[in-house]
């Protein structure tokens, strides 16, 4: 479990993260929801340990972590082909040089391997990086907007991929503001707004729809939990609500 | 495998793999292999004297003059080529900071491996290596035409640092922008007020005004300071042509180099790898 105390990240006097307490279970799909500036890929910059918090704490229960991240841009060299920084991040990794391959097959990226990176489009960039993510076998793969550059039938295929990536007992921790299809797959959901933590949603638990962390009156009354369970909200109703 | 030995063999196998290393690597065997033929043209029986020489055999005055002529010649035309070494040096370095200091691959390696200090270290050593081959193969002229392994040993050391604190001077700039207040302290202590005190305070005469040999020194050490590089490039240039071996020059260099890796750590240890 990914535990975050009063965690808070100052840029200047300006707050990209403020008092946010949460925990993020393992073995699950946690999506971080919220409109651009809300503090994403921030808090998830703060779990990897690559900027550090202006105060509060972050720390990680139960497991030794083997980290797969993907930022939201990639910086990934255009002077290599693909193959070869798939084969310098293989080299670079401790661990198992396994776990691309199925990707690679899913992802359809196989035929683009061998080019140069500075021919790839943005989608084909964004799935190289996706493929380094997955690398050497990670059990805790975090994911910065991994949907946004790619095309419906490919997101689909990751989907499915990371759902069975999940069942082995993986975590994956994914920020994204494209919100199709996630209550089908997402185990928890974590709302943020402007840095602050608002809600946090676990679509596919039907006894607890809703945890009722930070969950104040005035949201609870908005979907009039206890009176319409059988109509409680997807994740896409909980963004409208809280970022219209 | 410690995380420290993992990154040195994956630093050295990441540079292996840009071209720009190959290129350096194949101009440095080229100069490192030319000057034994380039020289035998030239004198002779040349290396075969400065071979005897160096264990100790009598040498002749008017050989050695000859060898010291040819040889300073052949360095001045061999520096020229300091600007292409130079520019392919710090390509490497460039490239290879897309994967080891910057992007997805560097985030990647530290939320893996945790330790940003192993990290640079093995970044650092794997640059090392590639610049102790490349001053080596530059300096190959002076190194053979040299009498004595002291002279050797002393341009192999002063040419290392020469390179080596081209670039981490280098990757200090790069990185600029984390410590921006802190590196302008820096430079300032470092080439303004360290030396300044270094010569001003030893030498001051107190026979004369005390405030003009003051500034005369200040001003004497800032211009000193300013050129460290250029300095230690002329430590080798005066250990070639005249035979002489400052070693207590070298600590200049090695303060150099200390100093700049205490700021690129610092630098690195700081940054938002975001």
């Amino acid at each position: 479990m990914i535990i975050t105390e009063n965690l808070t990240k100052l840029y200047g006097k300006d707050a990209a993260l403020d008092s946010v307490s949460l925990s993020i279970s393992t073995g699950k799909l946690v999506c971080l929801v919220g409109p651009n500036g809300s503090g994403k890929s921030t808090l998830i910059k703060l779990v990897l340990g690559l900027i550090s918090q202006t105060s509060g704490s972050i720390r990680i229960d139960g497991f030794e972590p083997i980290i797969g991240y993907m930022p939201e841009v990639s910086n990934l060299s255009k002077t290599f082909r693909g193959s070869d920084i798939l084969k310098i991040m293989k080299k670079g990794l401790i661990g198992d040089t396994n776990g691309t391959d199925e990707l690679i097959d899913v992802m359809d990226m196989s035929g683009y391997l061998g080019k140069k990176v500075g021919q790839y489009s943005k989608g084909m960039q964004k799935k190289l990086s996706l493929l380094v993510a997955f690398c050497n076998n990670p059990n805790l793969v975090i994911l910065d907007e991994p949907f946004e550059g790619i095309d419906t039938i490919d997101r689909d295929r990751l989907m499915n991929f990371i759902s069975r990536f999940i069942e082995k007992g993986n975590t994956v921790l994914l920020s994204t503001h494209i919100l199709h299809d996630l209550d089908t797959v997402c185990t928890q959901a974590i709302f943020l707004k402007k840095g602050v933590f608002q809600l946090q949603f676990n679509p596919k638990s039907e006894a607890e729809k809703i945890l009722s962390l930070n969950l104040n009156d005035d949201v609870l009354k908005l979907f009039e939990v206890g009176a319409r369970k059988s109509e409680l909200p997807t994740i896409t109703d909980i963004y409208r609500k809280l970022y219209q | 495998m410690s995380t420290f030995t993992h990154q040195f063999r994956f630093n050295l196998f990441l540079l292996w793999q840009f071209t720009s290393t190959k290129i350096v690597l194949l101009l440095s065997l080229i100069f490192l292999i030319v000057p034994f033929f380039y020289l035998e043209t030239l004198t002779p029986g040349l290396l075969g004297e400065i071979e005897s020489s160096s264990r100790g055999a009598d040498r002749s005055i008017e050989g050695a003059e000859i060898a010291q002529f040819e040889g300073f010649m052949i360095f001045l035309l061999h520096g020229n080529l300091s600007i292409l070494f130079w520019v392919l040096a710090i390509w490497v370095v460039l490239s290879s900071s897309e994967i080891t200091l910057v992007g997805q691959p560097l985030q990647t390696l530290l939320s893996r491996n945790k330790s940003r200090l192993a990290h640079y270290l093995a970044t650092f050593s794997g640059l090392a290596v590639l610049m102790f081959v490349i001053s080596t193969s530059y300096y190959t002229i002076p190194i053979i035409l040299s009498a004595s392994f002291e002279v050797r040993l002393f341009i192999v050391m002063a040419g290392f640092f020469y390179f080596l604190t081209m670039v981490l001077l280098f990757m200090a700039v790069l990185n600029f922008e984390v410590t921006a207040k802190q590196s302008v302290a820096f430079f300032i202590f470092l080439f303004f007020v360290l030396p300044g005190l270094i010569m001003v305070v030893p030498r001051s005469d107190f026979n004369s005004s005390i405030l003009f040999v003051m500034l005369d020194k200040v001003l004497g050490a800032i211009y000193y300071v300013l050129s460290p590089h250029f300095t230690l490039s002329k430590l080798i240039d005066n250990a070639a042509m005249r035979q002489y071996a400052d070693y207590a020059a070298l600590f200049k260099g090695l303060i150099l180099v200390i100093a700049y890796l205490g700021l690129n750590l610092y630098q690195f240890k700081r940054k938002d790898i975001g």
